[in-house]
């Protein structure tokens, strides 16, 4: 009768043990899971916070490059009796690597990390870049314009290609 | 182990766990919802493309940044080259500040602290910040 309680009292040990043992193996993989839907959870945000930050390349681009054509700073045509500026027209006497980098100057040493440029002016076969282009091109920017020479005006296409930040 | 016992434990263990979740789910989102660093940063990107595009305008121009964002619980300042935004509440918190470059000759200035308009006025090369007219 001993022997008999002893082998029952055993088994309900063993019982718990297995128990235990089965708790364990599955808060395992619970914890594994958990970790990973927390990790994504996270991620989700982040993203989501950068999406709500997020301006598009394209349309920085587009902004800075706005002004190789409008300002008379840059390269645009000015009157020199009015005064007036002609936005849209690029005055070739202007078109010089000076006068770029007077326009748009990125820091000497790090100015890769920003927007960089490349003007090619298509018909006359005249490139222009700016102090940290690599000719790593993110994308183009198409324009149609005018181009002020001695002799009048001309129709020309501007190629702007893009560089972001490397 | 009593059996009771552990399964007991094991209740208290996975409850704890799963409020903790909750909790923490519950703390980033409602961080990101009021996360102040999203407005900052989206009105300095602003604030930085209205600089670079009026740059491009020939001649005098006035901007208005569009009245349904609140700016005033900020203090702003555009120095020369630079944007950077603080938060009137809590100063020592980071600032945003965003960079750009400006054609010689070019200035950009202002501080504006707490106004509920934001101008940008360009007048020959200067490029000012203030409360709208």
């Amino acid at each position: 009768m001993k022997k008999k309680n002893k082998f029952f009292l055993n088994f309900i040990g063993r019982k718990a043990q297995f128990n235990f043992a089965r708790k364990t193996i599955y808060w395992t993989i619970a914890g594994v899971i958990i970790t990973m839907v927390v990790f994504a959870y996270v991620l989700i945000l982040s993203s989501y916070a950068g999406r709500l930050t997020f301006v598009p390349n394209q349309l920085r681009g587009e902004l800075i490059s706005l002004r190789f054509t409008n300002t008379a700073e840059c390269f645009a045509y000015q009157d020199t009796v009015t005064g007036r500026v002609y936005p849209g027209t690029i005055d070739l006497a202007k078109f010089s690597e000076e006068r770029l980098n007077n326009c748009y100057f990125t820091d000497p040493q790090k100015g890769y990390e920003d927007y960089n440029f490349e003007l090619v002016l298509q018909n006359l076969d005249q490139k222009l870049a700016t102090n940290k282009y690599y000719h790593k091109v993110s994308f183009t920017i198409f324009k149609e314009i005018l181009v002020k020479k001695e002799d009048g005006f001309e129709n020309e296409h501007l190629i702007i290609y893009v560089q972001e930040e490397i | 182990m009593n059996k009771k016992a552990t399964s007991v434990l094991f209740i208290v263990f996975e409850i704890i766990i799963v409020v903790t979740i909750i909790g923490l789910s519950l703390f980033f989102a409602k961080n990101l919802g009021e996360s102040e660093t999203i407005a900052k940063t989206n009105l300095a990107n602003n604030l930085k493309m209205m600089v670079e595009t009026l740059v491009a305008v020939p001649g005098s121009a006035v901007a208005e940044y569009p009245s349904p964002n609140n700016v005033s619980k900020y203090k702003i300042m555009l120095n020369s080259g630079q944007v950077e935004i603080f938060e009137k509440a809590k100063p020592e918190v980071k600032s945003i500040d965003r960079k750009f470059f400006l054609p010689q000759g070019y200035l950009t200035v202002g501080k504006l602290d707490g106004e509920k308009s934001l101008c940008l006025l360009k007048e020959k090369k200067t490029i000012t910040l203030d409360k709208c007219p």
